[in-house]
């Protein structure tokens, strides 16, 4: 893993005439120099608008595109993402139009994919056009109380307005999902008709605690009870290799840049059958077959769900941050993350006064840790860091329901990614010891 | 210049005017939700002039540091002069630059003193 520092052209800067050490992952990751030069070559070389040109450049710019459904249909099927550059390759191109884009097989399907701005995005989109579709007044949805503002948010204001019912599931004291909590609240109500939860929407891994929560288990017994799963996958996708077919999940989200993809690029998975059932939920170009005054017809999925011009550029070098993550191999990646993560956990916890939330073991909770130095507010221990070049972030992480359920206001919090080093570690802790000294704890 | 050189520590170590005072003519609280930082100020103005400015409250090292410069500041101004106060002005108070991440606590106590003589 140290060798691919040199591909992250943002890793040699300084901050405060200090190198940067960056340990804001679970914010943004950083981009290789593979993806940045993917979206500038496409600028230089085959921007175009995609699906309506029949035009050269067209054509490149819609193959690239539709790659990337490739690629991504691939990577969540947990299958090598291949390595053959974007551009120059002679099968890149005219594939669109001879491969038939229904492809069945036992992986994911290219109409499976949906392009979205992000993983905030997808989530609604599953909100809008799935549940305000299907469910109905008196159905409820099961929250964790671990979840981001964006799998929360959307679920609550809908809510209100259609009349469903939102339950919880609890945290144990080490921040791990309560199990026996969920089974019961999803087993509750097929006895009872008037709170049937249709839809378990749980996170995979906290972005506070960094819990990995058992999908695999929480979706089997939601469909035990007829309930539908969506996972968001925000924080998972870059370094816990997903199956979504062996997972059975009906709804997985997750965007572009918390995997060295650019900004402005989110996914989000479905089951066909559930595509094929859903009405749109943007509204506009390409998501159409034929308009009239009398008349629309809705364009199959995925386009019927990718409306208007979409992220062209970025979602094809999104392609070219797969092809990365893949050669990394995301299974070493996680073990690189776990083994910083132990080693993080064992520095850190010599440190007196700072106390650590959540699992302190590396293996069902790992690459991101929160915490807070006794006497000193969150938001100072960063400043402070910032001074010596080290990027960790502080506040309440768009998850306010879960700092109440830890009691707290706001943590401090570091994020792992493959190109940290034991390094970052050893500076982070350096901080952390000069907080304390200017701070007198 | 360091947002954590010694001055501005002993603010927030030993805020001045700290504390409710036995009498005051105008007060407010004000809370920052994203952290959990709040403040209550108390000030005695007459005749259009501050002639105490007071504070309680709990938060990080930049809020209380920031309102304890200011209530310094503020006796012996106008109503107008605190009316007029904005941003650059707690960074002239600061004597150092104040990140825009950071911004939001250094107004704390100056939202909650405007917002009480407006009352």
């Amino acid at each position: 893993m140290n060798s691919i520092r040199a591909e992250f052209p943002i890793l040699g800067r300084e901050v405060n005439g200090k190198p940067l050490i960056y340990l804001d992952n679970a914010a943004t990751t950083q981009k290789p120099k593979a993806v940045i030069e993917a979206e500038k070559k496409f600028y230089e070389e085959s921007n175009a608008n995609i699906h309506r040109g029949i035009h050269t450049l067209a054509e490149e710019a819609t193959a690239l595109y539709e790659k990337t459904r490739e690629l991504t249909a691939e990577f969540l099927s947990n299958r090598e993402v291949k390595h053959t550059p974007a551009f120059g390759h002679p099968s890149d191109r005219g594939e669109y139009s001879k491969k038939n884009p229904l492809s069945g097989g036992a992986g994911v399907g290219k109409e499976e994919i949906i392009f979205t701005k992000n993983c905030t995005e997808s989530i609604n989109l599953v909100a809008y056009s799935w549940a305000h579709a299907f469910l109905k007044e008196g159905d409820a949805i099961l929250l964790s109380i671990m979840e981001h503002h964006a799998n929360w948010v959307p679920w609550h204001e809908l809510a209100k307005q259609y009349g469903w019912r939102i339950e919880y599931v609890d945290i144990k004291d080490d921040g791990t999902l309560n199990l026996e909590d969920l089974k019961q609240k999803v087993g509750k109500s097929v006895k009872s008709l008037k709170s049937k939860i249709k839809l378990v929407a749980v996170t995979h891994q906290s972005n506070v605690l960094g819990t990995i929560n058992p999908i695999d288990e929480i979706i089997k017994i939601a469909h035990e009870h007829k309930a539908k799963v969506l996972v968001d996958a925000a924080q998972s996708v870059s370094h816990i290799p997903i199956d979504v077919k062996k997972l059975d999940v009906d709804f997985l989200a997750f965007s572009a840049h918390k995997m060295f993809g650019p900004t402005g690029v989110g996914v989000l998975y479905a089951k066909k059958e559930l595509l094929h059932q859903m009405p749109p939920f943007l509204m506009g170009g390409d998501m159409i077959k034929s308009v009239s005054k009398e008349e629309i017809s809705w364009n199959d999925s995925p386009w019927k769900f990718e409306a208007g011009t979409p992220n062209t550029a970025g979602v094809i070098a999104f392609g070219e941050a797969l092809r990365f993550i893949s050669s990394l191999t995301l299974s070493l990646i996680d073990e690189h993350v776990k083994k910083l993560t132990a080693y993080a956990l064992q520095e850190l916890g010599k440190i007196e006064k700072l106390i650590l939330y959540g699992l302190k073991d590396s293996r069902a909770s790992r690459g991101i840790m929160s915490f807070n130095l006794a006497g000193v507010h969150a938001h100072d221990v960063a400043s402070i860091l910032d001074e010596e070049g080290i990027a960790i972030r502080s506040g309440a992480h768009c998850a306010h329901p879960l700092m109440k359920r830890l009691g707290v206001d706001s943590t401090a919090r570091a994020s792992f990614s493959a190109y940290n080093d034991k390094n970052d570690v050893d500076r982070l802790v350096e901080g952390i010891k000069k907080v304390k000294k200017i701070f007198r704890v | 210049m360091s947002l954590y050189r010694d001055e501005i520590l002993d603010h927030y170590r030993n805020p001045s005017n700290f504390g409710k005072p036995e009498s005051f003519t105008h007060s407010a609280g004000d809370v920052n939700m994203a952290c959990g930082d709040g403040q209550e100020v108390f000030l005695t103005v007459r005749d259009s002039m501050i002639e105490e400015a007071h504070f309680i409250g709990h938060g990080c090292a930049i809020s209380i540091a920031a309102t304890s410069l200011l209530t310094e500041f503020l006796k012996g101004k106008s109503v107008d002069q605190l009316k007029a106060l904005g941003e650059s002005d707690m960074v002239t108070l600061f004597g150092s630059a104040v990140t825009s991440g950071r911004m939001n606590c250094a107004m704390l106590g100056l939202k909650a003193m405007q917002k009480a003589i407006e009352a």
